[in-house]
């Protein structure tokens, strides 16, 4: 009787404890689990590239990213480069002001094989970055597209609002 | 004569109390250390469900990179999916 007392009390102890540290543990993708894009941009030093596999943005949505970060004017010319975007002079001048461009991108828009059909892409003017989101289920594409395109309203009202007052001065 | 059977009708009385005595003591033990073992195996199955439960969630991976770049990841995505 003593004995069962002791493993039980034994697996109590261990179990949560083993449990807590593999989940507790950081867990570092090697390269060919990450993403092309990744692959194509992590060794670049005009372009920081960055993975995240499996991440909670709520209950319901769990996204894989990559994050290419320009660190360089020809680092973020490669991003305008192979996303196809070309920055208006209105638009520049909103950045200038501190205000942000976003742009949203799907396969078809960009160059050729960069993205797949189940990948969007936001390109932020201000921060030059470019954050795709890779193998977006169908389910969820939407609700991504109406968070990007929420937010790019948002950001194109505060822009009109730039462009109007600098109209009006 | 009567006094021995009185005497020892008291023994055999007396015994039988101790033996009840004990018997209930015994009893009380084994029904304590059931009422711990068996609270300690709901216990560990209670975890053994919460294990198998939270196994469901992944926890996200980041490719080798700095606290700084996942750091920018996040606050990247968080600030594009406000709405979502």
């Amino acid at each position: 009787m003593k004995r069962r007392l002791l493993i039980t009390l034994f697996l109590l102890i261990v179990v949560p404890l083993t449990v807590g540290f593999v989940r507790m543990h950081p867990r570092a993708l090697e390269p060919w689990e990450c993403s092309e894009l990744y692959q194509r941009y992590a060794d670049s030093p005009d372009i920081r590239a960055t993975y995240v596999k499996n991440y909670r943005v709520n209950d319901t949505l769990t996204l894989n990213a990559t994050l290419l970060e320009a660190l360089t004017d020809s680092g973020w010319a490669e991003l305008t480069n192979v996303f196809n975007i070309s920055i208006m002079p209105h638009d520049q001048a909103a950045i200038d002001k501190g205000y942000d461009v976003l742009s949203l991108i799907n396969n078809d828009r960009c160059q050729k094989g960069l993205l797949s059909s189940s990948d969007i892409a936001v390109l932020s003017c201000r921060n030059k970055y470019a954050c795709v989101f890779n193998n977006v289920d169908s389910i969820y594409y939407d609700k991504i597209i109406d968070a990007v395109l929420s937010k790019i309203f948002k950001s194109l009202n505060n822009n009109s609002n730039f462009i109007q007052n600098e109209e009006t001065l | 004569m009567e006094n021995i059977n009185t005497t020892g009708t008291e023994a055999v009385a007396a015994e039988r109390s101790l033996r009840s005595d004990m018997r209930g003591t015994y009893r009380r033990r084994l029904v304590a250390i059931n009422l711990a073992h068996y609270t300690m195996v709901m216990l560990l199955l209670g975890v053994i469900i919460w294990t198998l439960l939270s196994a469901l969630i992944v926890p996200p991976s980041f490719s080798h990179s700095t606290s700084e770049q996942q750091g920018n990841m996040i606050q990247c995505i968080d600030n594009i999916m406000q709405k979502a």
